[in-house]
């Protein structure tokens, strides 16, 4: 995930003032977390490219409703997430996350034994199904706050919702999700 | 953070996760000030609208004209050899049939099209940029495609001699009729990955035409006399 650029906020008045450079550094540095954040909320590569990159172009039109000095990433992310929630509104699926393969256990410094790693590897394949198996408000919050590692301000900007709102969905999926965990 | 929310953060960093595929190019292309490059292109359609049926039928003269002519969205190139293509239903590649409120709000924009004498239509398919619908015109079945701006693109390759094209006028709005010979249609959207797997098809007689930032194009088993009468009847 790609951080904040340093110049952001010179990035973005020149962007505002119609810098196509400038823009495109910004799209650069924020193509990731965009991606990412389209991936984790319609769950195929294919709807994610489309809304992130649909994304930024619409945030290029935008711009000048863009508050100075404001963080571009949550403003960004919010226009993203709805292309997002479109995308897989229109394909009326739900595809589920998945772990990679290479990532059944989780690495650490001391080799498990094999039955800590197969239970370890279960543990974790359960805890993603019950995030899977998520309402999907709660699900979009945790998948943002923690896949994709938002503040819990970022993901309250990003899906167009209270701050209060994100604590409230959290505590609630992670109630939910320590009963598979616990 | 609690022992389960470091376990979800860990679990974040372990996600299959399609590695993020390079949009700034894309970006780039479609930020890019269209508005003096379109007005250029009206402008040279307008030149070579007045020109163009007398130069077609001088058999010289077409040779030496329209290797590559645009429509709004639609390119038409002439080209030695068509690309590898198949025989596939009309709607092939267009992903799956969606009501017109879906195909709309995937697309991003809505019809213009279709005011429809008969019976709407209730399949519609769609990609950014452009949505298109199957109707039936003298029990042959006719692909009608609106594209809106440029974010969607169709081009047209033929082959010169083989197939025809001929300039139309669609209530005072410039159009091409292509038909007869084999003429294949290739879909482009910058940026697509999706999209460059489509299908390159042989595609059967073609009307297109442009109003405003909308580009519009009727295929199938249709005659001029038809398409324009459709196409007249669609716009306004």
């Amino acid at each position: 995930m790609e951080g904040r650029p340093l110049d952001e906020s010179d990035l973005v008045e020149r962007a505002r003032r119609g810098d196509q450079e400038a823009y495109a550094e910004l799209v650069h540095a924020y193509q990731g977390i965009a991606f990412r954040t389209a991936f984790l909320l319609t769950g195929g590569a294919a709807e994610a490219e489309d809304a992130a990159q649909e994304g930024f172009v619409k945030a290029w039109r935008a711009l000048g409703r863009f508050r100075a000095g404001a963080p571009f990433k949550p403003w960004l992310l919010r226009i993203v997430a709805n292309e997002a929630h479109n995308r897989r509104r229109s394909t009326g699926r739900r595809t589920q996350l998945a772990l990679r393969a290479a990532a059944a256990e989780p690495s650490g410094d001391a080799a498990p034994s094999p039955e800590a790693s197969v239970l370890a590897a279960e543990r974790r394949e359960a805890l993603l199904a019950a995030v899977n198996g998520l309402p999907e408000d709660q699900r979009s919050v945790v998948a943002l706050r923690y896949f994709a590692g938002l503040s819990e301000e970022e993901v309250a900007t990003a899906l167009g919702i209270a701050e209060g709102t994100v604590k409230s969905r959290t505590s609630r999926a992670l109630e939910r999700l320590r009963e598979t965990y616990d | 953070m609690t022992e389960l929310e470091q376990t979800l953060a860990a679990l974040g960093r372990d996600l299959l996760v399609p590695p993020t595929p390079d949009v700034v190019s894309a970006v780039r292309r479609r930020i890019a000030p269209r508005r003096r490059t379109r007005r250029w292109a009206v402008l040279a359609v307008a030149v070579l609208a007045v020109g163009f049926g007398v130069a077609m039928a001088v058999p010289d003269a077409r040779s030496s004209i329209l290797r590559f002519f645009h429509i709004g969205a639609v390119s038409v190139e002439r080209v030695d050899t068509l690309p590898a293509s198949r025989e596939a239903p009309l709607t092939a590649g267009l992903g799956p049939a969606r009501t017109r409120a879906d195909a709309e709000r995937l697309a991003g924009f809505s019809m213009i099209l279709p005011k429809f004498k008969g019976s709407s239509p209730s399949r519609y398919y769609a990609r950014t940029g452009l949505i298109a619908t199957t109707i039936v015109v003298g029990s042959q079945p006719v692909l009608l495609t609106e594209i809106s701006g440029d974010q969607a693109g169709i081009t047209k390759k033929l082959v010169s001699g083989a197939t025809s094209v001929q300039p139309v006028e669609v209530r005072s709005h410039f159009g091409l009729f292509l038909s007869g010979g084999r003429h294949v249609i290739v879909y482009d959207q910058p940026g697509y990955t999706d999209l460059r797997r489509l299908p390159t098809r042989f595609a059967g007689n073609v009307l297109l035409w442009a109003v405003g930032d909308r580009t519009f194009r009727l295929e199938g088993r249709i005659s001029k006399a038809q398409a324009l009468r459709l196409a007249r009847e669609l716009t306004s």
